[in-house]
């Protein structure tokens, strides 16, 4: 099976879950995803998530000078964007103790669990 | 403040941009605007292992992602085919530019000398003539040189290049004249008929010292060789023979070639020939005992 498919359908959740540790920018989100397991994905991908959780609502941003080059947009997680997190992390953890059972090791007919 | 920038960097981001050409300016900049200092971070965190990959497709992976509706420019083997062949013809066009400032002086010196001021000779023939062509072709080598990106230079100059191409259509027709006069000329020689100023001797008379005509049927030259024969009903030249079987349009062709000014078509009912084919040729002489061809043809 192939992760990054199934990453798409939870990516709003993860860039969600990233912001509620910190603010960030752009590719220091990227890092921090590649970071935690998600070495394929793309910063394309994570832009246009982040805009389009910016343009739901999810999201508010802010402008930090840099002296090295041009100013940084941040990302913050406002308060939908935090609710919306806690629904599917509750989501998110019902499908996972789903998955988990339809997984988990085949029954024999006695109930038994086979080897 | 230093500013940290990439050339690759910036030519990148220029061409995402320009992949989302179509896009709300707004949604553009939200999706770009930090585009550039995001990737000097991935360049200096990756190192040599740093990619951009292909504009286009990044264009597109952040409408999708982005969730927008349209799609970034992208195209399958044949457009990315096309466009790398009309921009290489694109770039071949700009490197021979300066023959083009060149041609266009000399469109503008035809269109003056020559459409304007009505001088026959397409090649100037005196000083002033080529004095005003060298100022004509640096002017605008120099014109061409400068690139003006002014809208007030560039409108009237586009005008002036469409003009230079329409004034070429002179040297065209001039070309196509100098190319028809070679053929006929070719076709002279060819004949092996006998020339005078480059027109076919048709028909020659003989006369004594007295201008009385004398009876002649043949001219040769010091070696005996027969240069002219008398043409008759019975002697046809045998260029002229040659006609039949060709169509009335090569026959006629042939004739104005040959300078044959008196010609007369006499259409006539022929059996299993082809209507419009020539089936036979004759000379014969008017009442002013002038020769004219006659061309049988099938109707």
């Amino acid at each position: 099976m192939d992760s990054s498919q199934l990453l798409k359908g939870v990516l709003d959740t993860a860039v969600l879950a990233v912001l509620e540790r910190e603010d960030g920018y752009g590719y220091d989100i990227v890092r921090r995803l590649r970071e935690a397991g998600f070495a394929d994905i793309g910063d394309a991908t994570v832009y246009g998530t982040l805009r389009r959780l910016y343009a739901a609502g999810f999201l508010k941003t802010y402008v930090v000078p840099s002296d090295d080059g041009p100013h940084r947009k941040y990302y913050a997680a406002n308060v939908q964007g935090l609710e919306t997190l806690q629904a599917q992390r509750d989501i998110w953890a019902e499908f996972v103790k789903n998955m988990s059972q339809v997984l988990g090791p085949a029954q024999t007919p006695t109930g038994k669990a086979s080897k | 403040m230093t500013i940290v920038q990439d050339q690759t960097i910036t030519e990148f981001v220029a061409r995402v941009k320009k992949a989302l050409v179509g896009q709300d300016a707004n949604v553009v900049a939200d999706l770009t605007d930090n585009l550039e200092a995001d990737l000097l971070d991935r360049q200096s965190a990756e190192g040599a292992a740093f990619v951009l990959g292909d504009p286009r497709v990044f264009a597109a992976e952040l409408l999708a992602s982005a969730g927008l509706s349209g799609s970034a420019r992208q195209s399958g083997p044949l457009g990315r085919f096309t466009r790398s062949v009309a921009g290489a013809v694109w770039r071949f066009l700009k490197v021979i530019r300066p023959a083009w400032w060149v041609f266009r002086g000399l469109m503008a010196y035809t269109l003056i000398w020559f459409v304007l001021l009505h001088q026959e000779k397409y090649i100037p023939d005196n000083a002033g003539a080529w004095l005003a062509l060298m100022v004509l072709i640096i002017a605008s080598v120099q014109v061409g040189r400068a690139n003006s990106r002014k809208w007030a230079v560039r409108a009237p100059l586009a005008l002036l290049n469409i003009l230079a191409i329409l004034v070429s259509g002179y040297w065209l027709v001039g070309f196509t004249q100098v190319r028809d006069n070679y053929q006929r000329m070719s076709a002279l020689f060819d004949s092996g008929m006998l020339l005078q100023h480059a027109r076919v001797v048709q028909y020659a008379y003989a006369y004594d010292e007295n201008g009385k005509q004398l009876p002649m049927s043949t001219i040769r030259d010091g070696s005996g060789n027969i240069i002219f024969e008398q043409p008759s009903a019975e002697t046809l030249p045998s260029v002229l023979s040659g006609l039949i079987g060709n169509s009335l349009k090569n026959a006629v062709g042939v004739l104005g070639f040959l300078d044959y000014q008196n010609v007369k078509i006499d259409y006539q009912t022929a059996v299993d020939v082809k209507p419009g084919t020539v089936t036979d040729v004759r000379l014969s002489f008017d009442a002013m005992d002038v020769p004219y061809v006659e061309l049988v043809v099938a109707k």
